[in-house]
């Protein structure tokens, strides 16, 4: 199996749930009950940073599929990318359902571990492309 | 890259710096308009039509990259093709024309384009989706 064919199938099909989450929030904007202001921009710092960056890891295995690398380290760098995406994201989400304004929680924590890991990501599709 | 994904791409691109005016509206709006500035509902929106058209239109470019890859019968790419970019244009357009009167409280009718766009959107990625799938297995058959 080809990591550059099967991994985009899974960004695709996860677009769509971030679709079902950007319905959520407009119902939530347009007044379909109220998430109240920290929710909602958290909820809001995770549906955008979601979408943009599985639009990212589309353009990553267009580029990862021109690199030398074999299969192995294709598939290690790409699922580095996708479980950094859902982390980075998927801590927005988390931190809203678990923590407290102006306060760091799990979620935050995973925020960041999460943007470690698409930026390991990157080094290594930016090296395997010099 | 087939002639038609190639069209579609050029227009894409010259749509793009419609974005860009829409951001400077916007931002213009956000310093200069203190009625915008206190409207928090056309606010939001206006953030998530931007946001969407910028987005969506690249998201469209990058779809239009597989979907010549993708095993689907000629008619099928052509939906892939002009579905996720009607999203890029109809989501962007129910959020902004929804609040456009200054003084909206709540968003009108149009706001239903959204959700069309969104349902456009949902049935663009779910046919390139299968039609990547389907390609893998004729290349593993292949091998």
């Amino acid at each position: 199996m080809e990591p550059t064919t099967v991994l985009p199938i899974i960004s695709l099909l996860s677009l769509v749930s971030v679709e079902y989450g950007g319905w959520a929030l407009l119902g939530f904007l347009t007044g379909r009950g109220q998430l109240g202001e920290f929710r909602e921009q958290f909820f809001r710092a995770g549906h955008a940073h979601a979408g943009v960056l599985l639009v990212l890891s589309l353009v990553y295995f267009l580029y990862l599929d021109r690199t030398g690398y074999s299969n192995g380290i294709q598939w290690l760098a790409g699922l580095l990318l996708l479980a950094g995406i859902i982390a980075q994201s998927g801590g927005f989400f988390l931190h809203l359902a678990r923590g407290q304004k102006d306060r760091s929680s799990i979620g935050t924590v995973l925020t960041r571990v999460g943007a470690l890991l698409i930026a390991v990501a990157l080094i290594i599709l930016a090296v395997g492309l010099l | 890259m087939s002639p038609q994904s190639r069209r579609m791409a050029g227009l894409l691109l010259i749509l793009l710096p419609a974005v860009i005016y829409g951001g400077v509206s916007i931002l213009t709006m956000l310093i200069g308009d203190p009625s915008y500035a206190q409207n928090d509902l056309r606010q939001d929106l206006w953030r998530a039509g931007h946001a969407h058209a910028g987005v969506l239109l690249v998201l469209s470019l990058v779809t239009l990259r597989y979907v010549d890859e993708a095993t689907l019968s000629e008619g099928m790419k052509r939906v892939v093709r002009h579905s996720i970019p009607a999203a890029a244009i109809l989501l962007p357009a129910g959020f902004f024309l929804s609040v456009a009167s200054p003084d909206a409280t709540k968003p009108n009718a149009f706001i239903y384009l959204a959700y069309v766009g969104a349902v456009s959107l949902v049935v663009g990625l779910l046919v390139l989706g299968v039609g990547l799938i389907r390609g893998r297995r004729r290349a593993s058959e292949a091998a």
